[in-house]
């Protein structure tokens, strides 16, 4: 797949798009070794070991204030975090 | 030296069990209100409102940070170079501490009684420790609440603590284990880890085959530590680990940029950290402020994350190694059955020289954590101890099965005395 | 001429209507920009996403409803895209296992549905000439309805909307004041069904606007190839979006910051009777079709219709007529309207006991307060003046100060008597039988 579409996705450039391009050939190149290994019938491993999920009631408990939110930015107005131009 | 990133300047002295000790904390557990930047510039300035979990349990038993640790951007490396400030191995200044948790390990190195609490993915705590000559203890996956954990691969995260002694480790791992309704994937398990520890004579630890390839120090001071132990009354047995010494790097790998690929996402110069200029239309806001701030390291690790999930890949590459991990796990659970613990050096090597790594190619420093790779893709409780009585430090480190810590840890202790 | 084929499918937006968020425990509530807040939500790094127990009762309650196949386990994916309203850049969703599949709803027609799955709502983006953001909807749980293309007219969506926001409410899932959002995929014959999907489409009305507006469209201008459009809700039609735009790779992975859960145990939950079933119950009760549809239309009025005791049929008439009336807008638990006493009323009615301006004065009234009925019209003395010497005194009375009304209805014009009997209401304060008023006056002047 081509490196741009990637970097795109990524939302990231670098300056050298063809060495990067390069090592991440190899490096899944060697990685594709595991298709070696016959998986037929193995279920996938989300997490290590199995793990009780718990579920939370549905209860309402106070978060932070707007202006502790807020005070971690400057793109902001009194009320509002500003963004990026849509348009 | 470096270990240290921010520093709090109103510390209090430790009280209680931890009285007479400095704590620090790897840069990537959030404490309110002290600069908390996962070794990247992309959170520099960036203060949380909130403390992980583990800083409110440690802060309940008594204890304070005295500062954050430092390490490789977001936990990508293994010697602790992918960062701003790189800290320097404090038996040798020319070489590596190790990584990505490289400033607990050179600060317990370097600082009497100081505990630091570290982080492994893929072998992060259990790396330093060995080229730093300390104690690096990594418990299972979800003994210990990642809530306030910058993370790097979610399901591969875990904290743990680097310290001087095993006894150390016990004594703060009774502080931070707990389950928390705070992270989904904490689980419900507590123990005493400060009883005493088990006895090891009777006990039989395997030693697989495919992990003794190591530099001939590392050799020596490994098979010198087993006859020892030989000699103390435990059975050594030679096991195999054949699946994951040939899949365990490239299935970790896969899984953890995946992860981190996403985890990632959230730093584009809103409601935190680093910000940009809004005038910007918004994916260029995000790339601008992306490629600014990323190291090299974290770019290449979020593309190839980005890849091995995308339409016509996945499959081969993402969901493939969720079942080559069940494979991997089952290996290791395989071989618990006949032996009590795993044995095998923790590096390959002492800590390099920052001109031999300085260079290396990317592949090739992935699969120097073969080693580590194994237990931390299985999330299975391991211990680096220091094996050498001389010259540049290196571990051996043991693996437990799923909550067999205190087993682990008895095990570390027997083999320090 | 041959029939025009079209095939529509809509994918649905629902907020579930949860006191805190899917995944932390701030409220769902409206408020002021950027108070509903935390960690979790406005995605600060190392914060944790926590699942809340009641989202997931209710999305199986409605994959349920629509008559899925349910899953045992509950799953979470992490869809990959970066937009400012997006607190982490990707959106936990469900993909790759949705916790219903394969069902059905019947609304003049059984379409069919592809799959329910629960996810959360990203932040609302407010833009002036700045782009302003407030996190208090993000992680709003949302439920997403997927149907096939089965609805093949703008009619037939909008009786299938209907019908499932209907119960909806009835599930007591959604908020009947709630916004729905959709993605509306349409296409015809003509073109060979190739698919335009039109995105992120708000309400009712817009959805069935812009089934008409791409039917008419896809007539003239030819669908070359699948296509994806946005609506232009101002100037009411759609429009072509950059391929770059809409070719977006979300790359899922599942979600590993939640454990597989086991939900099985939620799985058996009894559903509350729907809207069919309880119009059904209606008719059977005696009430008109057509009635008992409006009646069900809510299920606040449904279900206080349900606690009446007065006789079925009648008390619909009330209820469709003068309940709705008196109602408007509000709930019914907003009034302190009483079924038994609402039943009370209206026995008195047909005992001819109150007349029936002067219950819908009382009934007004009953909304605003509590009211005993039987004490109020004591204490009032409403009573319908029945005593036909009482009325006969009036109606003297009425007839003598009002000479020319009677003259001219003996010249022809009808509505004189009703000026009549309207006087004579004035005069007894409403309060004499109108029918028995009517009847006096006119044997007098004829």
């Amino acid at each position: 797949m081509e490196i741009k579409k990637v970097l795109e996705v990524a939302r990231l450039d670098v300056k050298d798009e063809a060495k990067l391009a390069k090592e991440v050939q190899n490096i899944l190149k060697a990685f594709k070794k595991i298709s070696e290994v016959n998986t037929q019938n193995v279920s996938k491993s989300l997490h290590p070991l199995k793990i009780e999920g718990s579920l939370r009631d549905d209860e309402i408990k106070e978060g932070l204030r707007r202006e502790e939110a807020l005070s971690l930015v400057k793109n902001k107005n009194k009320e509002y975090f500003l963004g990026p131009r849509l348009k | 030296m470096n270990y240290f990133l921010a520093k709090n300047k109103d510390v209090k002295p430790c009280k209680g069990k931890l009285k007479g000790y400095t704590i620090s904390v790897k840069d990537n557990i959030c404490t309110k209100g002290l600069e908390t930047t996962a070794g990247s510039q992309i959170l520099k300035g960036y203060k949380p409102v909130f403390d992980a979990t583990v800083i409110e349990k440690i802060k309940a038993s008594g204890g304070d940070i005295l500062a954050k640790a430092n390490m490789d951007e977001f936990g990508f490396g293994s010697f602790n170079i992918n960062t701003h400030k790189v800290p320097q191995n404090p038996l040798d200044k020319s070489r590596v501490t190790g990584g990505s948790s490289g400033g607990s390990a050179a600060a317990v190195k370097d600082l009497d009684n100081h505990i630091s609490i570290a982080e492994s993915t893929g072998g992060s705590i259990a790396n330093p420790a060995s080229f730093c000559g300390v104690v690096g203890y990594t418990p299972t996956y979800g003994l210990v609440s990642r809530y306030g954990l910058i993370d790097y691969a979610n399901s591969l995260d875990k904290i743990g603590i680097v310290s001087r002694k095993v006894r150390e480790c016990k004594m703060m791992m009774n502080i931070i284990q707990g389950q928390d309704f705070k992270d989904s994937t904490s689980i419900k398990h507590e123990e005493d880890y400060e009883k005493k520890s088990l006895e090891v004579k009777g006990m039989t630890l395997g030693v697989p085959k495919e992990y003794l390839e190591a530099s001939k120090e590392v050799k020596e001071a490994f098979e010198k530590t087993i006859s020892q132990l030989k000699s103390k009354g435990v059975k050594i047995k030679s096991v195999s680990l054949k699946k994951n010494a040939n899949y365990s790097i490239p299935t970790y790998y896969l899984i953890a940029m995946s992860e981190a690929s996403t985890n990632l996402a959230k730093y584009s110069g809103l409601r935190y950290g680093v910000e940009g200029n809004t005038n910007l239309k918004y994916n260029d806001y995000f790339k601008q402020v992306r490629t600014e701030y990323f190291g090299d390291e974290a770019k290449r690790r979020i593309v190839l994350g980005t890849y091995a999930r995308m339409a016509g890949f996945r499959e081969q590459y993402y969901d493939k190694a969720l079942r080559v991990r069940t494979l991997l796990i089952d290996e290791y659970k395989e071989v618990f059955k006949e032996v009590d613990a795993i044995i095998h050096p923790t590096m390959p090597m002492v800590a390099p020289r920052f001109e031999e790594v300085k260079n290396l190619d990317p592949l090739a420093i992935y699969q120097m954590d073969l080693l580590t790779v194994g237990a931390n893709l299985g999330g299975f409780p391991h211990i680096s101890i220091p094996m050498k009585k001389e010259g540049l430090p290196a571990g051996i480190m043991i693996t437990g099965n799923h909550l067999e810590d205190f087993k682990v840890l008895s095990i570390g202790e027997h083999i320090e005395n | 001429m041959s029939i025009l084929k079209i095939k529509i499918g809509l994918e649905i937006h629902v907020t579930i209507n949860t006191q805190s968020k899917l995944f932390c425990s701030c409220s769902t509530k409206q408020s002021s920009p950027n108070t509903q807040v935390c960690p979790v939500c406005l995605g600060h790094p190392g914060s944790k996403p926590v699942t809340n127990k009641e989202a997931v009762k209710k999305i199986i309650l409605i994959a349920k409803a629509l008559n899925c196949e349910l899953r045992e386990e509950l799953i979470f994916s992490r869809k990959s895209y970066f937009y400012p309203d997006l607190s982490k850049n990707y959106q936990i969703t469900q993909f790759e296992e949705p916790i219903g599949e394969n069902g059905f709803f019947e609304s003049k027609g059984k379409i069919r549905i592809k799959r329910v799955h629960l996810e959360e709502d990203p932040a609302s983006i407010t833009r002036t000439n700045k782009t302003l953001i407030d996190y208090n909807r993000s992680g709003t749980p949302l439920a997403e309805i997927v149907t096939e293309p089965d609805i093949t007219s703008s009619l037939q969506a909008r009786a299938f909307m209907k019908k499932l926001l209907r119960d909806l409410q009835y599930l007591e899932v959604f908020n009947g004041e709630d916004v729905i959002k959709a993605d509306v995929n349409v296409s015809v014959e003509k073109s060979g069904f190739k698919r335009v999907e039109v995105k992120n489409v708000t309400g009712f009305k817009d959805i069935q606007s812009v089934i008409e507006h791409e039917v008419r469209r896809q007539q003239k201008e030819e669908v070359v190839e699948n296509e994806t459009r946005g609506w232009d809700a101002a100037k009411r039609k759609t429009y072509s979006m950059r391929k770059k735009e809409t070719e977006a790779d979300y790359a899922y992975i599942y979600e590993p910051d939640i454990p597989i859960i086991d939900v099985s145990k939620f799985l058996g939950v009894k559903l509350p009777k729907l809207s069919d079933e309880r119009i059904k119950d209606f008719i059977e009760k005696g009430v008109d079709p057509v009635d008992a549809d409006i009646i069900c239309m809510r299920k606040d009025v449904a279900d206080f219709f349900e606690k009446t005791t007065s006789e079925p049929k009648i008390t619909s008439y009330w209820v469709r007529r003068e309940l709705l009336r008196v109602l408007e807008d509000n709930a019914v638990e907003e009034t302190f309207l009483d079924a038994k006493e609402f039943s009370k009323l209206i026995e008195l009615v047909e005992k001819k006991t109150l007349n029936e301006n002067i219950a819908k004065e009382i009934l007004e009234l009953m909304r605003d307060k509590k009211i005993d009925v039987k004490k109020y019209v004591e204490k009032n003395n409403l009573k319908t003046l029945n005593d036909d010497n009482l009325i006969e005194e009036t109606v003297k009375r009425v007839l003598k100060e009002n000479q020319k009304a009677v003259e001219d209805y003996k010249s022809g014009e009808e509505k004189a008597l009703q000026y009549l009997v309207g006087q004579d209401m004035k005069l007894t304060k409403g309060k004499a039988h109108p029918k028995k008023t009517n009847e006096m006056i006119l044997e007098r002047i004829e």
